[in-house]
């Protein structure tokens, strides 16, 4: 990250106002510094000036004394050295130069030859007077070190000068000290008061000073100065000195006698330009780094007044006060960014609602998603978040589950490769197939496992969506197993199975029939049925199986024949049904085929028969139908032309024995009657032979029948054969059956006709009717009398036409009454029996459907 | 007034004379022709035959038997009900059969009675009497065109 952006704005501004200045106080450093420099060169070469000049006039007023001393020396009274004969010049010679304390004229011992003072020191011992000894060594002009006088006791610097005699050896010296107090006032006097300069012999000490000298004379200098200056002969020293002013030196050595000049100026003075200078431009330096600081606190200040004011607002919307706005001010940017900021947080507002319902979808995505889902940590496999369909299909709590990790789901021993498989999860999509997890009841699911990593709670998580595939497994291996059963299936069994595609082109055949053919399965793929063909199958037939298809409907057992490899006639029954893929897109037919040569062979064998059986009972039924034809026009010339001569029999015995009763006698009457009955009886006759007949081929009309109502019924109608009868009927109530009303009827009458006819001997006659059993739809009936019976013997011709076992005299009736009764139950797919003894009275049993 | 004549359709002889001594017998006076066959009857009705020289009047009443030589009893009946001026004369079917399929047949094609005649004399005397004073005596016909 850049640096810059930790610091604030303000600090920016700063900082940028010292990059501006630091290059200005640079060039202003060194203009100074020039100024230091020059300032400097000057105060040097002032000081350098004084000492120079000091130093010229000491070497001037040194040289004009050597020159006095050289003349002195040549004068032959000098040279001489005989004390008697003093030159006068030695004595006036003080007189003369003022600034002389003394001249003495000394032979090589130090003995003194002559002198200005009256009382010289005689003899001078040469350890006691350092300048004599040296004088004597030198042989030339030289100026002693500041030396105290014996004799006046001021500080003097003593002059000598070698006298030599005509042939040039050495006798003596001049002598000559030099008052140093004097010498100080004419040659410093015109040192300016402020400055300083001192003159010091080789010993260091004090010869001259421009400012107190007679308490500094004879004294050794400043040691620290003298040390800073050791070994140098001339240079600049800056130093404080006992007056405590700060000054600037510069020192020279004088050449031949060592003498050193120090001249000294204050520094304040020679440096008053320099300051002032320094000064102002500190001055101004200090103005403009001032402004600029002022200037970008100001201005940094009108920058982050507003965005501090932003940067408030904004956290006091972040803390839920929704009103609070901006204030528009500051610069014309900062106002912008301010306005700009009051509309977003306006339409924040506006969006909030939809985005918290955003949020709330993308939640309730989490949570309401119908497969388990859950986050956890990369790091600690803790649970971090679990939706409902994770705590619903896994049966721990979401206390629970956050308190566990991704490892506690897992059985023992699929921990390891968990982990190792946890060791591989790289960024985003992860399908890391199915896993085996266990719930909390300890059962086991299998889950397709699909992953995506995120930040979650700032910690580097997974989230999982895991989708329970333990029924598809199931069905997965249900599927594999029903395969298996298919291909044994097919293999055992005679059928074979088959696949065409959209254009009905083979593309699949498996089956042992196929090997039984010797027909290879891939012999016909890639081509349709009727490519290959079928003997049995014309091109109209072949148009309406493939309309079928084009229908994409269901065929089954569709016969086509097929010949194998051995050329064998095969047969097969071939059912399909059509494909679909997912999209409803037809993609063609599959089923199965069975081979049916057998029952074909034998079904044509069969058919031959039948033809023959039908032909012939074509035959017979034509024969039937002619006889049926016969027997009804039979029937109608019976009812018709067999009953109209029995009617004129009758008519006419009547007509005779009325119109000609006066001529009948009683036997003729007699005879007339039994003619009439005789006619009669056999129109009964005819009459019961043509209802027989008209059961036997009347239509069956089945209704259920109240046969209870039905036998009151008949009851009723039999009344007038019941006059002066004592008859108990005892019909069961309730009692119903599904038939032909009408036939029922005529049965029903017969039964119980007969029964009353029956028991017409008997005193009480007693007929009951009623149910003696009901099973399986059908209802056995009774009828039972208390007359007269019959022989069981004779039980099987009750039911044959025109069997009587009464006497036509005893009861009448042409004995097709229980013919016709069996007709009619046989015609309801029922049976009839009858069972009775002689005088114990009969019974009468019929089944007929509930 | 002179009493219309009863239109006897009936082919045996003896049942014509017991049908005739049966009205008698019931004091039925009124004239009874008798037609041997269809034709005949159909002769009588509508003028033609032997009748073209003269319309006989409409009898009272038809007694027509079914079982008629040339021309059935069924067909009379649709002949008389297809001529209007035939079309609401009495037509009393008088047979010996009992056959559903005669007695359907009548009916549809629009007689007004069906009797079976009955073997012995007494019960045939008993119906043709009342038949035939419920027809000539008791019946209201509309009046003739």
């Amino acid at each position: 990250m850049n640096a810059y952006s930790r610091l604030s704005i303000r600090q920016l501004l700063l900082l940028m106002v010292l990059a501006i200045l630091f290059p200005v106080a640079v060039i202003l450093a060194w203009f100074l510094s020039g100024d230091a420099q020059r300032a400097r060169e000057e105060a040097h070469a002032r000081v350098r000036i004084l000492a120079a000049n000091t130093a010229a006039d000491v070497e001037r007023h040194l040289l004009r004394s050597e020159e006095t001393l050289a003349r002195l020396a040549m004068r032959p009274l000098v040279r001489a050295l005989d004390p008697k004969t003093c030159d006068p010049i030695v004595t006036e010679f003080v007189r003369l130069n003022p600034d002389f304390t003394t001249l003495a004229v000394r032979d090589l011992k130090g003995k003194v030859v002559c002198s200005y003072l009256p009382k010289p020191i005689p003899q001078l011992n040469t350890q006691e007077f350092p300048w004599f000894e040296e004088g004597l060594r030198a042989g030339r002009f030289t100026a002693g070190d500041a030396f105290l006088g014996r004799q006046s006791g001021r500080w003097v610097s003593v002059l000598t000068y070698p006298v030599h005699d005509d042939a040039g050896a050495l006798r003596g010296l001049l002598v000559l000290p030099v008052d140093l107090l004097k010498l100080n006032e004419r040659l410093l006097e015109a040192v300016p008061k402020n400055a300083l300069v001192t003159v010091a012999d080789r010993k260091r000490n004090l010869l001259l000073r421009s400012a107190n000298a007679e308490s500094f004379i004879g004294t050794r200098g400043p040691t620290r100065a003298e040390r800073a200056t050791h070994g140098m002969r001339e240079g600049f020293l800056s130093t404080t000195g006992l007056d405590a002013v700060p000054r600037l030196y510069a020192f020279v050595t004088i050449p031949g006698i060592e003498w050193r000049v120090v001249a000294g100026l204050p520094e304040a003075e020679v440096f008053a330009d320099y300051y002032a200078a320094v000064r102002r431009s500190l001055v101004i330096s200090l103005g403009v780094l001032l402004l600029a600081v002022v200037l970008a606190w100001r201005i940094g200040a009108a920058i982050a007044r507003p965005i501090a004011d932003l940067a408030r607002t904004s956290a006091r919307i972040a803390s839920g006060d929704r009103g609070a706005r901006a204030t528009v001010a500051g610069p014309t940017e900062i106002a912008f960014v301010a306005q700009r900021f009051n509309r977003m947080v306006d339409a924040l507002d506006k969006n909030e609602a939809t985005v918290r319902e955003s949020e709330e979808r993308y939640r309730e995505l989490f949570m309401a998603n119908p497969h388990p889902m859950w986050v956890y940590d990369l790091d600690s496999l803790a649970f971090l978040a679990v939706n409902d369909a994770a705590i619903v299909r896994y049966g721990y709590s979401h206390e629970e589950f956050l308190a566990m990790t991704i490892k506690d789901i897992r059985p023992a021993e699929d921990v390891p490769r968990l982990l190792e498989n946890l060791a591989q999860v790289g960024s985003g999509v992860d399908e890391a197939g199915v896993w085996r997890h266990v719930k909390k009841d300890g059962s086991v699911i299998e889950v397709e496992i699909t992953s995506h990593t995120l930040r979650y709670g700032g910690r580097s998580a997974e989230m999982v969506l895991a989708h329970d595939v333990t029924e598809r497994r199931r069905a997965e291996a249900a599927l594999r197993e029903s395969e298996q059963r298919f291909r044994a299936l097919v293999d055992l069994s005679a059928d074979f199975y088959w696949v065409t595609d959209a254009e009905h082109r083979f593309t699949f055949r498996e089956g042992e029939i196929l090997r039984r053919m010797r027909l290879p399965p891939e012999a016909d793929y890639g081509k349709t049925r009727w490519e290959l063909g079928a003997e049995n199958m014309s091109d109209t037939d072949w148009a309406m199986h493939r309309a079928v298809l084009d229908r994409r409907e269901e065929f089954r057992d569709l016969l086509t024949t097929r010949r194998g490899e051995d050329g064998r006639l095969h047969w097969a029954e071939i059912s399909g049904r059509p494909l679909f893929d997912a999209a409803g897109k037809f993609i063609g037919y599959h089923g199965t085929g069975r081979d049916v040569t057998a029952q074909v062979e034998a079904e044509q064998a069969l058919r031959g028969m039948n033809a023959e059986l039908e032909r012939k009972v074509a035959e017979r039924t034509s024969d039937l139908a002619a006889a049926n034809r016969e027997l009804e026009a039979f029937s109608y010339t019976v009812s018709h032309d067999l009953r109209a001569p029995l009617r004129s029999i009758d008519g006419f015995s009547k007509l005779l024995a009325s119109e000609h009763a006066g001529t009948l006698d009683g036997e003729a009457q007699h005879l007339l009657d039994r003619i009439r009955a005789n006619a009669q009886r056999m129109g009964a006759l005819i009459t019961d032979l043509l209802e027989l007949a008209r059961v036997g081929r009347s239509a069956m009309n089945p209704v259920v029948v109240d046969l209870s109502a039905l036998a009151t019924e008949i009851v009723e109608e039999l009344a007038p054969e019941t006059a002066n009868r004592e008859v108990e009927w005892r019909i069961e109530p309730g009692m119903r059956a599904t038939g032909d009303p009408g036939l029922l009827r005529i049965a029903l009458a017969n039964v119980l006709g007969n029964a009353l006819k029956y028991t017409r001997s008997v005193p009480r006659a007693r007929i009951e009717f009623g149910v003696r059993s009901r099973a399986a739809g059908r209802t056995e009936f009774f009828v039972r009398d208390n007359g007269v019976g019959f022989d069981m013997a004779y039980a099987e011709r009750l039911f044959e036409p025109f069997q009587r076992l009464h006497g036509i005299h005893e009861f009448e009736g042409a004995g097709i009454g229980l013919a016709t009764v069996r007709r009619v139950i046989q015609k309801h797919g029922g049976e009839v029996r009858g069972s009775g003894h002689p005088g114990e009275g009969a019974t009468f049993v019929f089944t007929l459907p509930a | 007034m002179q009493q219309p004549v009863i239109l006897l359709v009936e082919d045996n002889p003896d049942d014509v004379e017991l049908t005739v001594q049966a009205f008698r017998s019931r004091r039925i006076a009124n004239e009874i022709v008798v037609a041997r066959d269809g034709v005949e009857a159909l002769d009588y009705l509508f003028g033609t035959g032997k009748h073209s020289a003269a319309l006989p009047p409409l009898p009272a009443v038809v007694i027509l038997d079914l079982n008629l030589p040339k021309i059935s009893g069924i067909e009379v009946l649709k002949r008389i009900r297809a001529t209007p001026r035939t079309a609401l004369l009495p037509v009393v079917v008088l047979t010996t059969s009992a056959e559903e399929v005669d007695v359907l047949g009548s009916y549809r094609n629009g007689c007004n009675a069906y009797v079976q005649k009955p073997v012995s004399f007494d019960d045939f005397l008993e119906a043709a009497g009342t038949l035939g004073l419920f027809w000539l005596l008791l019946n209201v016909r509309p009046a003739p065109e």
